[in-house]
């Protein structure tokens, strides 16, 4: 099957060339195809089959190069101004939690010195007198 | 529990809230509170009086991690955050000031916190001050300050339980 598709794609005609071997003076070997110039031909058939050798059906007269509105220049200019601010407070909030985020997520997580944490969770303080007058509070 | 704030509403108007020193948190309640209960990000509970808000505070929930462990503590304590609840907003309108409204809202909170540890676990209770006064006054309330943010001060959460819990037996 793949004979075949193979026969059928690169010689139409069903007439097939041999490959050869030629042995260059400097002792490298060059395989030759006997069909590479068919496949060249091919190729640049298929490449110029196109508009390119066509004769255009009806003449287009060049465009006139297109003048900017100022309305839409002002409006492209305020997106641009836009994208350059967001830019910046992106880098800047990079920056910032670069800085930050070994020690303290601004709105997550917070980080304890591990001795008073300890202290905290195992030994909890009494409430002292202010904290037992405010939890009072109504 | 009984408190004194109500969970947010957006019907109340919360335009006209005006804590002077701070127009971020007016700005947070008029624009922002919404979206943020809407997300489920955090809840803001309101103190109303005739309809006029009058302070306000938010808490979510966060985590706490534990700086530098020694080998002995890295044998006793779990590798994970530690479960916190945080005050991230507390304000009071202008009109309300020095009048001891926000100690109020600030034991409110407590009791919330109180509550949701019957549910959750809850082991420190974070607070964001927003000045050095602030701190100060928190710290006069057994907080203590986070290791790298002087502003953001961190509790025991058991003490807060602790006095809730013998309030709770005085009265009973």
């Amino acid at each position: 099957m793949n004979k075949q598709a193979e026969d059928k794609t690169l010689s139409p005609t069903g007439a097939r060339k041999p490959n050869f071997i030629v042995r260059l003076d400097d002792g490298r070997t060059l395989a030759v195809s006997a069909l590479a110039s068919d496949v060249v031909e091919r190729h640049a058939a298929k490449a110029l089959s196109g508009n390119v050798l066509r004769p255009s059906r009806s003449y287009k007269a060049p465009r006139a190069p297109r003048v900017p509105q100022l309305l839409s220049m002002y409006r492209d200019i305020r997106e641009l101004q836009k994208a350059v601010e967001a830019l910046a407070l992106l880098s800047v909030v990079h920056e910032q939690s670069t800085q930050v985020s070994n020690t303290v997520d601004s709105e997550g997580m917070t980080v304890l010195d591990a001795d008073t944490a300890f202290q905290l969770l195992d030994n909890p303080p009494e409430p002292n007198e202010a904290l037992r007058n405010l939890l009072a509070l109504r | 529990m009984d408190f004194i704030t109500v969970a947010f509403d957006k019907s109340i108007d919360r335009s006209a809230f005006d804590c002077e020193q701070h127009p971020s948190l007016n700005t947070y309640i008029a624009q922002q509170a919404g979206q943020d209960e809407k997300r489920n990000v955090s809840r803001t509970f309101m103190y109303v009086q005739d309809g006029a808000l009058l302070g306000y505070y938010t808490l979510a929930n966060a985590s706490l991690a534990l700086g530098e462990l020694s080998e002995e503590q890295k044998k006793q304590m779990p590798m994970y955050p530690m479960p916190a609840v945080l005050l991230s907003r507390l304000a009071v309108d202008k009109i309300m000031q020095r009048q001891g409204l926000g100690q109020r809202l600030i034991a409110d909170f407590f009791r919330r916190v109180y509550e949701v540890s019957k549910h959750s676990g809850v082991a420190f209770i974070i607070v964001d001050a927003k000045d050095h006064a602030a701190a100060g006054f928190y710290q006069g309330l057994q907080f203590v300050p986070s290791k790298h943010n002087p502003l953001r001060l961190v509790s025991s959460a058991s003490t807060i339980i602790t006095g809730l819990r013998a309030q709770e037996t005085k009265k009973s």
